[in-house]
C-alpha cells in the first residue's frame, strides 16, 4: 500500500515530464483514429486473429443450392416445406423466388426473403418492392452486398435504413433478430470459422427427393440461394481465395446464431482506449529511461496484441489495434528522442562545468610541477599540423628556444627514445625530453631544461610519476594517432580524471575517518578539500584553493620552500605517507600528513589535517590496556609464584598440596583466558572508529567534566568516586558525550538547591556511574511519545540521552533512567569493566 | 603457632588461597575478606593483628578502606600489596597508615619478612 502510494509522484512526475509528447501522439492517433485510415491494418490484424481464433466449423447453417429454381412456383413451396418438415429452423431465401415460397406455412415467420436493396447516388438506400405473389406470409429483409474495407469484406449490415423505415438485412432476420435487437448496432464483423468448408452445402433437388438426411437440416437456418453469383474477398484468404456471396451470408447467420458476434469498438470507447493506453505509455516510457524504452514498447505492444486477441475471443470487441500499437511506437520515440536531447544537454552543462572547474585546459600552470622538480623551465608540446610540434603548455620555455630538429614531430630521434623512460636529446647538453604516453600510445613530450649544474639523475621516479599527470595535457586522440580532439574533449577527459581523483580521495577519507582533507593533482589545482580542511587552511592564513602544494605545505608547517618540495618529493617518489607538525595551527595540536593518491596514473596527492589530540585519545587507551593488561598478570603471575613457592615445600602435607595445584591451575587457566579476551581488544587497531570500544578511565572523564563545568551550575554538586577503579569498555566519545548531557541534563532539571549527586560504584564486572537530583522530569504522555518514536525530545542532551540507551547494550552495558515529573531524577550507567 | 592474626583482603579468591596457606604454614592465624566493607565488618568482631590488604576490589577499595580504619580504635598494622605502579601513590598509602607496600608478583620470602617486619613495629 505505501509502495503504492510512495509511486505515485514518480508517476505523475514522469507524466509531467511526458506531458508534451503524450498531447502531440494523443492528437495524431485520434486523427487516424476518426479517419479509419488504419481500417486495412485492424483488418489484416482482424482476418489474421480470426484465423488464429477460429479453426473449428460451427453447424447451426445450411446452404441449400437452388438448382431448378426455374421450374416453377409449386417447386419453392415444395423445397420450403420439406426443409421446415425436416425440421429447418428458419428458411431464408437469398433471391426473389418466381413463385409462392410458403403454400401450406402461409404466414410463418419462418420463411424469409431478401429483396435486393441497394445504396442510391444519395447514399440513401432503396430496396426493391416485393412481387405480388410473395406478399401473403413471408418476411421480407433486405439482401444487401457487405461493405467492402480496402477490397476485403468482413462486416455485414444488421438493418438498412429506408426513407421511412428500418428493415433487417437478410442475415439478421435469418439469425432471427428483430429491428430492436439490431438497432444497437449498425454492422458487425463476420467469423469465418472453418475457412471455406465451414458451412454445410445441399441441393434443392436432394432436398426434395430425400436424398439429405434430416441431421443436415434440423436445428439449422436453412439459407436457399444460388452460389457463384458474386465472388467476395474475405478473410479466409484475402490474397487469393474468394467465396461466394451466399457463403458470406451464410457465415454472416452463422456469426450471428453463434451469439460471439465480433462489435466494432464505438467510437467513444475507442478514443478512451486509445488516452489510456498513452497515459499509461507516457508515463511508463518516462519513468524507464531511453536505454529501456525500446524493450518497454515492445513489451506494451505485444500486451495490446494480446489484449487485442482476448477481447476479441471473450467478449466481441474489436478494438483500434493499430492505433494503439501506433501511438505506443511513436510516444516511445518521441520521449525517447526528448530524453536522449535532455541527456545531451545535461552532458552538455557537465562538459561545461567541468571546463569552468579544471581552468583552461589549454594553458595548464606548470610551476606546481616546476616546484615539485627543481626545474624552472619547461615546455609541453604535441605533434601538430604538417609534422610540427605544438606548444600545450609552457614555463620560461618556448618551442622557439628548441632546436629546430626537435620541433619536428617526425624526428627519428623521438621514435628512438624509450616509451617509458627519461631521455637526453639529441642536441643540448642539457635538454631533456620524456615521452608523455596516455594508454600505452605517444600524445606528446615534455622538454626540461634544468639549471645549469643540476642534475636530474636521481630524479626518475618522480620525473615518470609527473609524467603520467602531464600526459592528460596534449590534445591528440591516441586512438587516432595524436591528431587533435576537439577543446570540450580535453576538457572532458581533464575532468573524468578529476573525477576518478575525487573519487579516490572520498575512498581514502572514508578508509581513514579523516574529516580535515583534500587532493591536489600535480599541478597543484585543488581538486577536492572537506570543508573542515579549508576552514584549518583559511586559519593558517592562507587561501585553501589558490596556494599551490609547496605553498600548502609551507603555510601550515611553517618550514621553508625546498623543505616543502623535499617532503612532497619523498611522499610521490617514495609512494609513502609524510607526517609533519601544522605549526601554523598551534595552539590545535595538528599534523599535516601528505600521501600520493594509489591510483594508477599517480596522478594526486592527498593533504590530511590529523587531530594529534584523536591520536593522543587513542594512545591514551593503549596506555590503559597495558596498565591493566600489567595489573592483571600480575595478580596471576603472584598467583603462580605463591603456588610454585608452596608446591616446593617438603613439609607441606598432601591435601595441601593437592589444593594448591588445583590452585595453581586455576591461575594459569585463568591468565590464558584473559590474553585471549584482551587480544581481541580493537585497541591494536592503528584507525579508531567512533564506535569502536576502547578501555576508558571513567574515573578521569567523570572528574574532567565536573571539572568542565557541565555541572558546576547545580547549586550542590556531590562526586563520590573511589580514587583507584580499572577502566571500562566504551567508546571514548560516545561515551564522555552520554556523560555530559546527563550531568546537564541533571543540572538543567534539579529544582534550585538540590543538589547533584554523583557517584561511582565498583561490580564484580562491572562499574556503574549513578547520578541523581530532585527536579522536574517528563511527563509520562512525552515519555510514551519519545519511547514510541512519535517525536523526539526538543533539549539536545534528551536526544543524546535516549540515543544512548539504544547504544549501551552494544557496549556490553545497560543504561537505566528514571525520570518521573516530579521527584528524584536518577540516570544510573553501568558498562563492563576491562579484564 | 606464633599467635598472630592476619587478615587478608583481597577480592581474587585463588590469591586470598594461597596467601593464607603461605602464612598457615608459617603459624600465623588467617582471616580473609573478599572487600573492604566486609573487612571492616570483620575487624569489629575479630581482634587482628595485621592486614594484608590488596588495593583494587569492588565494593571499598583499599585506599577507601586504609581511610576508614584509620578512625578505628585499635588500628592493626597493614602492608599494602599492590599491582599498580609506585611513586604518588606508594606515598599516599604509606601517610595513609600502611607500613609497607609491595608491588606483585612478590617471592613468599620477602611477604613473610614484611609481614614479621611489620608486627614487631605495630601499627
Amino acid at each position: 500500500m505505501n509502495g503504492g502510494l510512495n509511486g505515485l509522484p514518480a508517476v505523475t512526475a514522469s507524466l509531467r515530464a511526458s506531458g508534451p509528447a503524450a498531447a502531440m501522439t494523443l492528437l495524431v492517433v485520434l486523427g487516424i483514429l476518426w479517419s479509419g485510415a488504419f481500417q486495412s491494418l485492424n483488418g489484416a490484424l482482424y482476418d489474421r486473429a480470426m484465423r488464429t481464433l477460429d479453426r473449428q466449423p460451427e453447424r447451426n447453417v445450411v446452404i441449400v443450392e437452388a438448382d431448378g429454381g426455374d421450374g416453377g412456383a409449386p417447386e419453392w413451396t415444395a423445397l420450403t416445406e420439406a426443409l421446415l418438415s425436416s425440421g429447418a429452423s428458419r428458411v431464408a431465401f437469398d433471391f426473389v423466388p418466381d413463385g409462392p415460397v410458403g403454400s401450406g406455412v402461409e404466414g410463418s415467420p419462418d420463411v424469409i426473403v431478401g429483396l435486393p436493396a441497394t445504396r442510391g447516388s444519395g447514399g440513401g438506400w432503396r430496396m426493391a418492392d416485393a412481387p405480388d405473389h410473395l406478399v401473403e406470409g413471408v418476411l421480407f429483409a433486405a439482401a444487401v452486398l457487405p461493405p467492402a474495407q480496402y477490397g476485403v469484406h468482413r462486416t455485414q449490415h444488421l438493418t438498412v435504413p429506408l426513407a421511412d423505415t428500418v428493415i433487417p438485412s437478410l442475415e439478421a432476420a435469418a439469425a432471427g433478430m428483430t429491428i430492436a435487437d439490431s438497432a444497437s448496432r449498425p454492422a458487425f464483423y463476420v467469423r469465418f470459422p472453418g475457412g471455406a468448408d465451414g458451412v454445410a452445402r445441399v441441393s434443392a433437388s436432394d432436398v426434395m427427393a430425400g436424398r439429405v438426411p434430416p441431421a443436415l437440416i434440423e436445428n439449422r437456418v436453412a439459407l436457399v440461394g444460388r452460389s457463384g453469383a458474386t465472388g467476395l474477398t474475405t478473410p479466409i484468404d484475402p490474397w487469393e481465395l474468394s467465396v461466394d456471396l451466399l457463403e458470406f451470408r451464410a457465415f454472416a447467420v452463422q456469426t450471428l446464431l453463434s451469439g460471439r458476434v465480433p462489435w466494432q469498438l464505438p467510437p467513444a470507447l475507442a478514443t478512451a482506449f486509445a488516452v489510456a493506453a498513452i497515459l499509461i505509455g507516457a508515463a511508463l516510457y518516462g519513468s524507464v529511461g531511453p536505454r529501456h524504452s525500446v524493450v518497454a514498447a515492445a513489451a506494451v505492444t505485444s500486451g495490446l496484441l494480446v489484449a487485442g486477441l482476448l477481447a476479441l475471443g471473450a467478449g466481441g470487441a474489436v478494438l483500434p489495434v493499430g492505433e494503439l500499437i501506433l501511438s505506443q511506437v511513436m510516444l516511445s520515440l518521441v520521449i525517447w528522442r526528448r530524453q536522449e536531447a535532455g541527456q545531451d544537454a545535461e552532458l552538455a552543462r557537465i562538459t561545461r562545468t567541468i571546463e569552468a572547474e579544471a581552468g583552461e585546459p589549454e594553458q595548464p600552470d606548470l610551476r606546481g610541477v616546476a616546484t615539485l622538480l627543481g626545474v624552472q623551465r619547461m615546455l609541453v608540446a604535441e605533434p601538430g599540423d604538417e609534422g610540427r610540434l605544438r606548444e600545450v603548455a609552457q614555463l620560461d620555455l618556448a618551442l622557439h628556444d628548441l632546436p629546430e630538429p626537435l620541433r619536428s614531430s617526425r624526428n627519428p630521434a623521438f621514435d628512438r627514445m624509450e616509451s617509458d623512460s627519461v631521455s637526453t636529446a639529441a642536441e643540448g647538453e642539457d635538454l631533456r625530453v620524456v615521452p608523455l604516453l596516455r594508454e600505452g600510445r605517444r600524445v606528446g613530450y615534455w622538454f626540461m631544461r634544468p639549471a645549469a649544474g643540476e642534475s636530474l639523475a636521481t630524479r626518475t621516479t618522480l620525473i615518470e610519476t609527473l609524467a603520467a599527470s602531464l600526459a592528460v595535457l596534449p590534445g591528440g586522440s591516441p586512438e587516432r594517432g595524436g591528431g587533435a580532439d576537439k577543446p570540450v574533449d580535453r576538457a572532458l577527459r581533464a575532468g573524468l580524471g578529476a573525477l576518478r581523483l575525487r573519487l579516490d580521495m572520498l575512498q581514502l577519507v572514508l578508509d581513514r575517518g579523516s574529516a580535515a582533507a583534500s587532493v591536489r593533482d600535480l599541478f597543484g589545482r585543488e581538486v577536492l578539500a572537506s570543508a573542515r580542511f579549508r576552514e584549518l587552511v583559511e586559519a593558517a592564513g592562507a587561501a585553501a584553493s589558490a596556494t599551490d602544494p609547496v605553498d600548502l605545505v609551507r603555510s601550515l608547517t611553517g618550514v621553508g620552500a625546498d623543505r616543502a618540495a623535499a617532503l612532497l618529493r619523498f611522499a610521490i617518489v617514495e609512494g609513502r605517507r609524510v607526517s609533519v607538525p601544522a605549526n601554523a595551527l598551534r595552539p590545535q595540536r595538528m599534523a599535516l600528513r601528505i600521501a600520493p593518491l594509489p591510483v594508477s596514473s599517480g596522478t594526486g596527492l592527498l593533504f590530511e589535517l590529523a587531530d594529534l589530540a584523536e591520536a593522543a585519545r587513542s594512545a591514551n587507551a593503549r596506555r590503559l590496556l597495558a596498565e591493566q593488561v600489567d595489573f592483571l598478570l600480575r595478580n596471576d603471575l603472584e598467583a603462580v609464584t605463591l603456588a610454585a613457592s608452596l608446591a616446593a615445600r617438603p613439609d607441606l602435607s598432601q591435601d595441601r598440596r593437592e589444593k594448591v595445584l588445583a590452585r595453581l591451575e586455576d591461575a594459569v587457566a585463568r591468565a590464558k583466558a584473559r590474553l585471549s579476551v584482551l587480544g581481541e581488544s580493537p585497541v591494536s587497531n592503528v584507525v579508531a572508529e567512533d564506535d569502536d570500544i576502547f578501555p576508558v578511565d571513567l574515573v578521569e572523564t567523570l572528574t574532567r567534566l565536573a571539572a568542565e563545568g557541565v555541572a558546576d551550575e547545580a547549586e550542590d554538586l556531590v562526586i563520590h568516586v573511589p580514587a583507584i577503579m580499572p577502566p571500562v569498555l566504551a567508546p571514548p566519545r560516545a561515551l564522555e558525550d552520554l556523560l555530559r548531557s546527563v550531568l546537564r541534563y541533571l543540572r538543567d532539571r534539579g529544582t534550585p538547591g538540590a543538589p547533584l549527586r554523583i557517584g561511582l560504584r565498583e561490580g564484580n564486572a562491572t562499574a556503574s556511574v549513578e547520578a541523581e537530583t530532585e527536579g522536574m522530569g517528563i511527563s509520562e504522555f512525552r515519555l510514551a511519545a519519545y519511547l514510541a518514536g512519535d517525536r523526539e525530545p526538543e533539549s539536545p542532551e534528551l536526544r543524546t540521552i535516549f540515543a544512548a540507551a539504544e547504544l549501551v547494550p552494544a557496549w556490553g552495558g545497560t543504561f537505566e533512567a528514571s525520570i518521573p515529573p516530579v521527584g528524584r531524577q536518577r540516570l544510573v550507567l553501568t558498562l563492563k569493566k576491562l579484564g | 603457632m606464633n599467635g598472630n592474626r592476619i587478615l587478608i583482603v583481597d577480592d581474587d579468591e585463588i590469591l586470598r588461597d594461597l596467601l593464607a596457606m603461605h602464612l598457615e604454614i608459617e603459624g600465623y592465624d588467617v582471616l580473609a575478606a573478599p572487600d573492604g566493607q566486609e573487612a571492616l565488618a570483620l575487624l569489629g568482631r575479630e581482634p587482628v593483628d595485621l592486614v594484608l590488604l590488596d588495593l583494587m576490589m569492588p565494593v571499598m577499595d583499599g585506599v577507601r578502606f586504609i581511610e576508614a580504619l584509620s578512625e578505628a580504635p585499635h588500628r592493626p598494622a597493614v602492608v599494602v600489596l599492590s599491582a599498580a605502579g609506585h611513586g604518588e601513590r606508594e606515598r599516599s598509602l604509606k601517610q595513609a597508615g600502611a607500613r609497607f607496600v609491595i608491588r606483585k608478583p612478590i617471592e613468599p620470602a620477602e611477604l613473610l619478612r614484611c609481614v614479621g617486619s611489620a608486627l614487631a613495629h605495630g601499627a
